[in-house]
């Protein structure tokens, strides 16, 4: 961690709003934190993947189970043939967050947390947003797409504006909350002696992780939200859409639907 | 992270990062994720045919239990039927019984008055005649006068008759 708080001995925390020439550097220690939290989520989702089948699930797999599950229930309104891809985006955000937000606790990495940085809160954001409007736009076909957003048209610049405002939501809230919880850790390193400074630092520690799970379920969940937002309902779906050779049957309803009946 | 650079304002580490986020959502997205959710699937599947077997299976044991019930509640009804004809069938008995036994009686104690009634008069005809004769005897032993027998035999006989006559009258008075 290279936070400092004022002048002195770092550089300043709120750096020069009107110097945007920084966008040629490229941060080391954040490309790292992202490609080591990218192997983590990798690595766990191959886990998962080759002890799927295996009678006493891991820790491992009950969590991906878990997430995936919440994602299926909260993308419920949702196409059916839309569902997968919902899931998808959603599931690797949550652990892709969290694995981000959780990787400056890792001891022996010495890595900060990637999320605390606004490039890779964006990329995420970005991301999710183009494949949500992505697949709004597979779905719909263009012209569909147009007319949701220009119907009324007198709303247009509104729901323009909210499209535009989304992502940036997305990921300022993000950054926000692990750049603040960044530098409480710096607070309490700074402002407190080595020995006082143990049990503040534990607490944040736990109060850390907390957040950072929370932060990664918002992220996913808004995704999903957003998912749902721009994606007409099932019996809307047209039938020729890109998608539709993976709906399911007439009929046809998943185990999990009948579990629930 | 905070190096002379405005934090809030992107760097090519976004293109980066976008490249990086994209590689791993591709990756879960077709090769991890779809094995996940079809064995999620497959399993909910399981369970749910589970679930309805074991739904198929409770209606099956609830319907045995109704008839156990009735077949139970049949059971009662007869036995309890049974049970009724039996004390029915006890008290006709015992009602039959009694009142045979009561005409038994009835015809036991006539019987036994009548038998007893013939032996006290046979004992009573018995005793006459021995006192009878007992008096003839005195009076043929009697010096004078001489005594008619037969006509003294007739008048003691006729004495006790009446005596005899008096007395059963006076037995049949309440």
């Amino acid at each position: 961690m290279t936070h400092s708080l004022s002048g002195g001995a770092g550089p300043p925390i709120i750096g020069d709003l009107a110097n945007p020439l920084g966008a040629v550097s490229v941060q080391t220690d954040i490309v790292a934190g992202t490609i080591v939290a990218a192997v983590l989520v990798l690595a766990a989702g191959w886990w998962a993947r080759r002890h799927v089948t295996r009678p006493r699930p891991g820790a491992v797999r009950i969590l991906c189970e878990i997430s995936m599950e919440a994602a299926e229930r909260a993308a419920g309104e949702a196409a059916p043939v839309i569902r997968p891809r919902i899931v998808a985006v959603a599931v690797t955000i949550f652990w892709f967050v969290t694995a981000a937000n959780w990787l400056h606790l890792v001891p022996g990495l010495s890595l900060p947390a990637p999320t605390s940085d606004i490039n890779l809160t964006l990329a995420l954001a970005l991301v999710a947003m183009a494949t949500v409007h992505g697949t709004a736009v597979q779905v719909r076909g263009w012209r569909g797409y147009a007319r949701h957003y220009l119907s009324p048209w007198w709303l247009a610049p509104v729901k323009l504006l909210d499209e535009l405002i989304k992502p940036l939501t997305l990921a300022l809230r993000l950054f926000g909350m692990v750049f603040a919880s960044a530098l409480m850790f710096l607070l309490i390193g700074e402002l407190l002696p080595a020995p006082a400074a143990a049990l503040p630092h534990a607490l944040w520690t736990l109060f850390d992780v907390f957040i950072g799970a929370v932060q990664a379920f918002i992220f996913a969940l808004l995704t999903i939200l957003y998912f749902t937002a721009v994606l007409p309902a099932n019996a809307h779906v047209r039938d020729r859409h890109p998608l539709a050779a993976y709906r399911l049957p007439a009929g046809a309803t998943t185990g999990k639907e009948r579990i629930d009946a | 992270m905070l190096e002379n650079r405005n934090f809030l304002v992107p760097d090519a580490t976004l293109a980066i990062e976008m490249a990086a986020f994209v590689v791993v959502l591709v990756v879960m997205a077709k090769f991890v994720l779809p094995h996940i959710s079809r064995a999620v699937h497959q399993r909910q599947d399981e369970i749910a045919t589970a679930l309805a077997a074991a739904a198929a299976a409770d209606r099956q044991r609830q319907t045995a239990q109704q008839d156990a019930q009735n077949l139970l509640a049949a059971a009662r009804r007869q036995a309890r039927e049974t049970i009724d004809q039996a004390r029915s069938m006890r008290d006709h008995l015992i009602t039959t019984g009694r009142n045979q036994g009561h005409a038994e009686y009835v015809w036991l104690s006539g019987q036994v008055r009548r038998e007893a009634d013939r032996r006290l008069e046979a004992a009573r005809l018995s005793g006459r005649r021995e006192a009878i004769n007992a008096a003839v005897a005195v009076l043929h032993e009697w010096p004078d006068p001489p005594v008619n027998g037969e006509r003294l035999a007739t008048l003691i006989d006729e004495r006790l008759a009446a005596e005899s006559a008096g007395r059963d009258k006076a037995m049949a008075s309440p």
